[in-house]
């Protein structure tokens, strides 16, 4: 699948084990919170990297995460 | 001839996967069938997908290997017309669906599970439905030995089975040590655990420093118990110190060669027992299917996010030191799974979202009926009289007869008694609101959303004795503050804190603040 968003920084699983800050795709259909394919799930610094900017992702959806196997960065 | 296990399976699904060579896993089921009837456990595999298998129980084939609703109802058949003391799936999500059940915790800004895949339900004698609510009362004992999810090669699925064909009950020495792992920021947690389990000096490893290259030694022991964070389709577990830093605490990638034969894992991480396809991981299996694969008899985790206290005792921890002690006194695998899900709702007078939440999401990888620990039997059993009725057929021990009686006793008391909290829109009554907004200013929390849930009972929770008893359940609410919390001494982002209060006839009764892990 393909998502194309907005990617910012929050805090997700209020209250869980797994408490933490995250990065955030921002789509017009959710927000989902964003990792790499085989990247470290809570602080992924090639994900921090995304952050502020727009994207378009190509991977998969799991347990409510994006998780992409490729992406780009939008300009403009 | 009575039926104490039936392996349930859907063979198209199976043949699917692995073309030509389901002989092979054909050839490992019968090998586990004979293995079994030589323990004198008489075992049969039921394809939830035949016509005919499923004609002969009285139910209907599955649609499809999704078809969650026909796979529930096939079980709901086959244990009616069979009354099989063990239940054993056979398979990964792809060939017995979970069954995907409400989240009770779901809010569109904070948590990401869309749903709670579970195997609760099949535990269950409730009809199929996706409230997790329906699925409290827990009576059957029912484990999933998994296959890979997404695979077509069935070596893994013959290996695991093999496992369960040659499994040995041992001495309860050989279970007398342990293997404890911990996220640095939740050790006083699982110290508390490791204690009841294993006694004062119990170790716990924290992470960081330690992990992830555990050595041989430090793997040997047979019961692992570990609470570290996990994720979705991760082969790996996390430490965090300080708080907001993970640090790999646990890599499927290492533990080949490293686990026992016989091991039993308990897991309170996030996502523990999540059956991810390892395609979906460059090819990495999740560390529940590793152990497994690496010859250790069970694995007991969730499939989903799970919650535990910041101090003391909560939810995952007490799943989790429920199963193991229940092991370890001489249970199956899938009885101390039974007993786990039933001591922990029997804890609730009713369960909040997250207590309903966990009662779901742990499951049973692992042959159900495999006793990796030998029970210590009674003095008077090893006497010569009783051996020699038990000889001549006077005596015919119902000893797992008993225990069976006992547990549905158990889960439909709690099927008929215990309350939960569901979601509901209702407007916060002006004096909670604005002692909610006093304790959410007093404890620091910041950005706090706010959220409500009515307790609903069972009508059969209504019996007399319960007139005696001062509470009003017709009328108890949940209203819930929960937001991020700066504390003294830590960096910009800190623990999470939740004011939780029950009411009932517009009555504050109950108060608590939780902090989360």
């Amino acid at each position: 699948m393909v998502l194309e968003g907005n990617v910012v920084r929050k805090r997700i699983n209020i209250g869980s084990k797994s408490e933490h800050n995250s990065v955030v795709l921002v789509t017009t259909d959710g927000e989902f919170k964003l990792r790499v394919q085989g990247g470290h799930p809570f602080s992924d610094p090639g994900v921090d990297k995304l952050v502020g900017q727009r994207i378009r992702g190509e991977g998969f959806m799991s347990a409510g995460q994006f998780i992409m196997e490729r992406y780009e960065v939008l300009r403009g | 001839m009575a039926t104490d296990k039936v392996i349930v399976t859907n063979v198209s699904a199976l043949r699917a996967k692995y073309g030509d060579k389901f002989t092979r896993v054909k050839a490992a089921i019968k090998a586990l069938i004979e293995a079994d009837a030589g323990r004198e456990l008489v075992t049969k595999l039921v394809a939830i997908d035949s016509q005919t298998d499923m004609a002969r129980v009285g139910g209907r084939a599955v649609a499809s290997p999704g078809d969650q609703e026909g796979a529930k109802a096939a079980v709901d058949a086959i244990y009616t017309h069979d009354r099989p003391d063990y239940i054993m799936l056979l398979g990964a999500r792809d060939v017995v669906p979970h069954i995907h059940l409400t989240n009770p915790m779901l809010d569109e800004d904070d948590e990401e599970d869309p749903d709670v895949p579970s195997d609760a339900p099949y535990a269950c004698e409730a009809a199929f439905s996706r409230r997790p609510q329906d699925f409290l009362g827990a009576t059957r004992v029912v484990g999933r030995l998994p296959d890979l999810t997404g695979a077509n090669e069935p070596s893994y699925l013959v290996k695991v089975l093999a496992t369960a064909a040659k499994f040995v009950c041992r001495d309860p020495k050989d279970y007398s040590t342990h293997f404890a792992l911990t996220a640095r920021v939740w050790r006083r947690s699982t110290r508390k655990s490791a204690i009841k389990l294993f006694g004062a000096d119990a170790e716990v490893f924290s992470a960081p420093p330690h992990g992830p290259r555990w050595t041989t030694e430090q793997l040997a022991p047979r019961i692992h118990f570990i609470n570290c964070h996990g994720n979705t389709v991760s082969p790996n577990f996390f430490g965090e110190f300080p708080k907001g830093t993970f640090s790999t605490a646990h890599s499927a990638r290492l533990l080949p060669t490293k686990v026992t034969k016989g091991s039993v894992i308990a897991a309170e991480c996030c996502y523990g027992a999540e059956l991810y396809a390892p395609s979906t991981a460059h090819g990495q299996m999740g560390i529940c299917n590793t152990y497994l694969g690496e010859g250790a008899y069970g694995f007991f985790g969730s499939t989903t996010i799970a919650y535990g206290p910041s101090t003391g005792q909560g939810q995952a921890d007490l799943m989790c030191q429920f199963f193991v002690a229940s092991v370890l006194d001489g249970a199956s695998l899938g009885r101390a799974t039974l007993e786990a899900r039933q001591l922990f709702v029997s804890r609730y007078s009713h369960t909040d979202p997250s207590d309903l939440k966990t009662a779901v999401q742990f499951l049973l990888l692992g042959d159900p009926s495999v006793h990796p620990v030998k029970a210590e039997p009674h003095a008077f059993s090893g006497s010569k009289v009783v051996k020699r009725a038990v000889k001549s057929g006077l005596l015919q021990p119902q000893a797992r007869e008993f225990r069976r009686e006992r547990l549905v006793r158990t889960g439909t008391n709690l099927i008929r008694t215990v309350g939960a909290a569901v979601p509901a829109k209702t407007r916060l009554p002006a004096a909670t609101r604005r002692f909610l907004m006093r304790a959410v200013n007093e404890s620091g929390i910041r950005r706090p959303m706010f959220k409500s849930f009515r307790v609903r009972f069972p009508s059969t929770a209504r019996m007399p004795e319960m007139a005696n008893v001062r509470t009003d359940r017709s009328d108890r609410w949940i209203h819930m503050a929960i937001g991020s919390r700066k504390a003294k001494g830590e960096g910009s982002e800190s623990a999470v804190t939740a004011i939780i209060v029950t009411m009932e006839r517009r009555q504050i009764v109950h108060v608590r603040r939780v902090h989360s892990r």
